[in-house]
């Protein structure tokens, strides 16, 4: 025991010596992700004013039913949150625009398009979306638009049918009058559809915030990459030492535990320094972000999510055994902590992913990780998943040791 | 001939110089099994992708549901039908759907009425308030557009209503019977009725979006970006493995004139590893835009991150600054590219990464020639920086 003391000692010194550096890449690092969190909340936020789409629009802007119809988008309480539209009279301008990111799209309105619909020829219009590869948002932007062209066809349809059925009934000399009242209508009850809703809310006491959500997501995604900090640190090629030490009468166990003692104790000290720091930004800006509304919230929140941090470093340790050279230990650990951290619900909601996930989702070592978080941040019960942070612990300590063990006798 | 020779020669010791590197890489079987993976769960995602899931999900509950209503089961049927970002559910009691709301299994509950087409009729002659309910936690932008799609299904209904009981009012036809009026009308409505939508989509180079969602599910549609941040995280990592063998002197031996290209050409290897097997994922995933532009996006991306590589290298001085950069560098890629989500900010950040530059480029001949300036800068900037600094470096040893 004498012996693991002064190991203990030895590696409490070795990181103790690299604090600094690495402290410095963990304030680099959380920079990054309160940048993250910064752009993530205000790309969520629901007031009007704030981020919105930019959408362009190519068309005779001269057009009445045209200009009514980009108002009447810009009223409408499913669009004026979210979209801003910006009219361009030539493509190539709004090409330029989109080019340089300054708009998400346009919709290019071929010339007479209204009298297309007014005829029933109905020329296309076209949604020319960027440079990048689609995702959610091109999706769903292809959906609205299908009931943007529902809503105009069927319209045509009514206003034809009822131009049809006067003729047939020969009332044509207040057809076009009609006709124009009937337009009108059409456009009063597409404009008030939400009346049709009778909308009932509940109050949630219980319910997690998006906000509180990604405050749990960003910070195990922190606490997996933080981990390729120290891959240099960790990662041995030569086992000389450990060797020696072997034979000396240190067990390879006693080892393991003296290595992960010292390597928690630099991840808990740099994870401290970053909390006490946030600290004191929140008593200077008086700041608040979702469940945290205080200095308090905040170092209970913290401290109760120990468990987390201890399950994490168990992983990196068991990952900086697992390998042999720097580069293996960065990539591994890289696309652990992606691949984890995606199918944990880091960087879309899990409710977003297919049933199946879900269920993996509740037994990865992140996904058990994130509950906890979740309940803590609530502060509710998370007994189940502290027991099951516990027992992956020693699952990858075991592992470890077991490792370590089977590289120094081989 | 003698050119020929001496030019074959060049070639086949390029090709030993490849090979000899790239077995150094490989033969670190974790380094070789981790891009065999990447395909491998790029497959898994592909195939989780076309599982049922949804960025916002609806409880469907149709009221009285032991009696067949044509109208309101067409209107759920076609909802349940749908294969978007939208999910929905069917559930056969009231309670159940709004249970499924206040426990967070469906983001909201839309009750339809026994008879939808009587509950329209009725709205639209004023005789009622609503036409249906929902049920929801909090009425949020996502649950305003899914109603927009709900609106597209209910509207072929309400708009026939608004022309039936417009023509109704009218007082020519105050003598006509009702069920005249609608029998005649409804064949004129559904001959003017047309399927098709009367949108179009493209990208900016004119190439057809995939309204299937194949290449643009959003399930699968960061695996490009994350298979670009692996690419460069390759590159990172084998910059740091030539720091270590010129520092243990493993290439001592080389001739002056050779070292000033090596340490791209050992970058460049390593990165073609990651590249190769990102392409191949690509592929699996169902991502591809067409082979030969992904080739060359790949190819100009594979050089991009190794410029920048070196010049991580050259700027960062030794191995311990250059590994302790990978995670934040790693993070800003992940935030400022367009791997998640497409942010324009930090533009002068943005300009600098290779990934923005690839990933904007899928369908941007724009981007693409921004790229290309890019990869010359970068190649040339940084084959100099190290020139100058080595330059420097040894005028100092001089004096």
């Amino acid at each position: 025991m004498k012996g693991f003391g002064i190991y203990l000692k030895l590696q409490i010194k070795r990181m103790s010596k690299s604090f600094p550096i690495i402290f410095l890449m963990t304030l680099l690092l959380a920079g990054s992700f309160g940048l993250l969190a910064w752009m993530q909340m205000s790309i969520s936020q629901n007031d009007e004013g704030k981020q919105k789409v930019a959408l362009g629009i190519v068309g005779d802007a001269k057009d009445s039913y045209l200009g009514f119809g980009i108002s009447a988008l810009e009223q409408m309480d499913s669009s004026r949150f979210t979209v801003s539209f910006v009219m361009f009279d030539e493509e190539a301008k709004a090409k330029r625009q989109l080019e340089d990111g300054k708009i998400g799209g346009y919709i290019l309105i071929p010339e007479g398009f209204v009298d297309s619909v007014v005829t029933g020829e109905n020329l296309p219009v076209t949604y020319v979306a960027g440079g990048g590869q689609g995702g959610m948002g091109s999706q769903l932007i292809r959906e609205l638009a299908e009931s943007v062209s529902v809503m105009i066809t069927e319209t045509q349809a009514g206003i034809y049918g009822m131009q049809n059925y006067y003729i047939e009934n020969d009332v044509l000399d207040t057809l076009y009058e009609d006709a124009d009242r009937l337009n009108l209508k059409y456009f009063d009850v597409v404009l008030g559809r939400e009346k049709m809703y009778k909308i009932e809310t509940f109050s949630d006491t219980g319910g997690l915030s998006i906000a509180g959500y990604y405050v749990c997501a960003l910070l195990l995604v922190f606490l997996l990459l933080w981990g390729m900090n120290c891959a240099a640190l960790m990662v041995r090629d030569d086992l000389s030492l450990e060797k020696v030490l072997k034979a000396a009468g240190l067990k390879v166990g006693l080892q393991a535990a003296g290595e992960f003692i010292a390597y928690l104790g630099l991840m808990i000290a740099n994870y401290l320094g970053i909390i006490m720091l946030l600290a004191v930004g929140m008593k200077v800006s008086d700041l608040a972000f979702a469940e945290i509304s205080g200095i308090g919230d905040l170092l209970s929140f913290a401290a109760g999510v120990w468990p987390v941090v201890l399950c994490v470093s168990a992983l990196q340790f068991l990952i900086y055994n697992l390998v042999n050279g720097l580069i293996s230990g960065l990539l591994l650990n890289f696309l652990g902590a992606i691949v984890l951290g995606y199918l944990s619900g880091c960087f879309y909601p899990l409710s977003y992913f297919p049933q199946m996930i879900q269920k993996l989702a509740a037994f990865l070592p992140t996904g058990i990780a994130m509950e906890y978080m979740k309940n803590v941040i609530r502060k509710k019960n998370s007994g189940a998943q502290f027991f099951q942070l516990l027992l992956y612990t020693a699952v990858f300590v075991t592992a470890a040791v077991l490792l370590k063990k089977h590289k120094l006798e081989h | 001939m003698g050119e020929n020779k001496r030019n074959m020669r060049y070639i086949k010791r390029m090709g030993i110089w490849y090979f000899l590197l790239n077995k150094r890489f490989l033969k670190k079987y974790i380094f070789t099994l981790l891009l065999l993976l990447v395909p491998f769960l790029v497959l898994g995602m592909r195939v989780a992708s076309k599982e049922d899931a949804g960025v916002l999900k609806v409880a469907l509950y149709q009221e009285n549901q032991g009696q067949k209503e044509e109208d309101s089961d067409g209107i759920v049927e076609q909802l349940l039908e749908k294969d978007g970002v939208i999910q929905y559910e069917k559930v056969d009691a009231q309670e159940e759907a709004y249970e499924a709301v206040r426990q967070g299994k469906a983001d909201c509950a839309w009750i339809f009425p026994a008879d939808i087409a009587e509950a329209v009729r009725k709205y639209m002659a004023g005789e009622a308030a609503n036409v249906m309910t929902v049920y929801t936690k909090e009425d949020t932008i996502q649950n305003k557009l899914a109603r927009e799609q709900l609106y597209g299904v209910l509207y072929p209904m309400v708009s026939y209503e608004t022309v039936r009981q417009f023509i109704e009012k009218q007082p020519y036809f105050e003598d006509m019977d009702e069920d005249t009026i609608d029998l005649s009308m409804r064949e004129m409505y559904a001959g003017m009725q047309v399927e098709e939508s009367i949108f179009n989509f493209t990208y900016m180079d004119g190439t057809k979006s995939d309204a299937s969602g194949g290449s643009d599910n959003y399930l699968t549609s960061p695996l490009r970006g994350l298979l670009a941040i692996l690419i460069l995280l390759c590159g990172m990592a084998v910059t740091m493995f030539y720091m270590q063998d010129e520092k243990e002197g493993i290439f001592i031996w080389m001739p002056v004139r050779h070292r000033r290209l090596f340490p791209w050409l050992y970058i460049l290897v390593g990165t073609l590893d990651g590249a190769v097997c990102a392409y191949v994922a690509l592929w699996v995933s169902g991502s591809f835009i067409g082979w030969k532009r992904e080739f060359m996006l790949m190819i100009l991306y594979m050089i991009a991150v190794t410029g920048f590589c070196n010049l991580l290298r050259v700027l960062g001085g030794n191995l311990w600054r250059v590994g302790a950069s990978i995670p934040v560098i790693i993070l800003v890629n992940l935030v400022l590219c367009p791997v998640f989500i497409n942010i324009r900010s930090f533009p002068v950040i943005q300009y600098l990464l290779p990934g923005y530059y690839y990933l904007n480029s899928l369908h941007s001949d724009l981007m693409l020639g921004r790229m290309l300036l890019y990869v010359a800068v970068i190649t040339a900037g940084s084959i100099g920086l190290d020139k100058i600094m080595k330059m420097e470096l040894s005028v100092e040893q001089r004096v």
